[in-house]
């Protein structure tokens, strides 16, 4: 009797200890889905933002290649070239309140909403700068091109080519 | 369900990721290819960046492949001239219950002999 009742003790022990095991396999299986499933959430978006990282560089090589190409009114000279005659000149072409003036409008016209642009032009120890909307240096991810303007300059009897380089960075506000 | 949900939503955003990509490069091509918008000056020189107007009705062809995906567009210009001109919508009509991605890139047009600040817009889908 005493037997018999050993046996049937270690028997429920060993059917209980193997529930254990089974309930601690399909607790630990269920964390790794969960688990799973919260790490896709965080990276499902990874790829969006990339494409809109690459999508945005992309906007900032189109805005300068506009701003490089594209006429002042009532001037024959494109935006960068104006403000780089403004940077290297005594006498520029378009005057430059109205230069800025005008820039700003047309950059509130072709700007992506929720961005702002930065336009730096250098020559030596010299820097023309236009931020719009006026909201502080950039801050956070910015998209930038550059490239170089050439500006002829009179001197004496010569004439010299001076290169200006540009930079346009677009960068998110807020 | 959490995983399913998860994996599910994970499909989706790639999908936008790859319908921006593709549509960020049937911009670029109609952009930047003389044979497709880009503006061919006086001397003959190619100018990428500078929509001719002129080419826009022209387009025949709307469908593009991309990465071996096919995909239809539409395609506009918008530039300013006192007011807002419109120029399009160009290309067959918008599938609504298709992903679509639209996406717009400033733009030179070369309109009554001035390089004028535009706007192109290009609404892409799946064929």
């Amino acid at each position: 009797m005493a037997r018999l009742s050993c046996y049937i003790y270690n028997n429920k022990f060993m059917r209980e200890g193997r529930g254990i095991a089974d309930v601690l396999a399909i607790a630990m299986m269920f964390l790794l889905m969960v688990m799973v499933g919260i790490l896709l959430h965080a990276y499902m978006l990874t790829p969006l933002r990339s494409a809109t990282d690459r999508q945005l560089q992309l906007k900032s090589e189109y805005l300068y290649k506009t701003m490089e190409t594209a006429w002042i009114e009532p001037y024959a000279k494109s935006y960068l070239k104006a403000a780089a005659d403004n940077l290297v000149l005594t006498t520029p072409t378009v005057p430059g309140e109205y230069l800025r003036t005008v820039m700003e409008n047309t950059l509130g016209y072709l700007l992506p909403q929720d961005y702002a642009v930065e336009i730096t032009l250098t020559h030596e120890n010299r820097t023309w700068k236009l931020i719009y909307p006026d909201v502080g240096a950039p801050t956070g991810k910015r998209f930038s091109h550059s490239g170089s303007i050439s500006v002829i300059k009179a001197e004496a009897e010569n004439e010299r080519t001076i290169l200006v380089q540009a930079t346009l960075t677009l960068f998110r506000v807020g | 369900m959490l995983v399913v949900s998860a994996y599910r939503q994970y499909r989706y955003s790639s999908e936008m990721a790859l319908l921006s990509d593709s549509t960020s490069s049937i911009v670029t091509h109609l952009a930047l290819d003389e044979r497709e918008l880009a503006y061919i000056d006086a001397t003959g020189t190619p100018r990428p960046y500078v929509i001719d107007p002129a080419k826009l009705p022209l387009l025949t062809n709307f469908r593009r492949t991309v990465g071996g995906d096919n995909f239809e567009f539409q395609v506009s210009v918008l530039y300013m001239h006192e007011n807002e001109c419109v120029l399009g919508p160009y290309g067959p009509t918008l599938q609504e219950e298709k992903m679509n991605c639209t996406l717009i890139f400033a733009a030179t047009i070369f309109e009554n002999d001035r390089y004028l600040p535009a706007k192109i817009k290009v609404v892409a889908w799946r064929a």
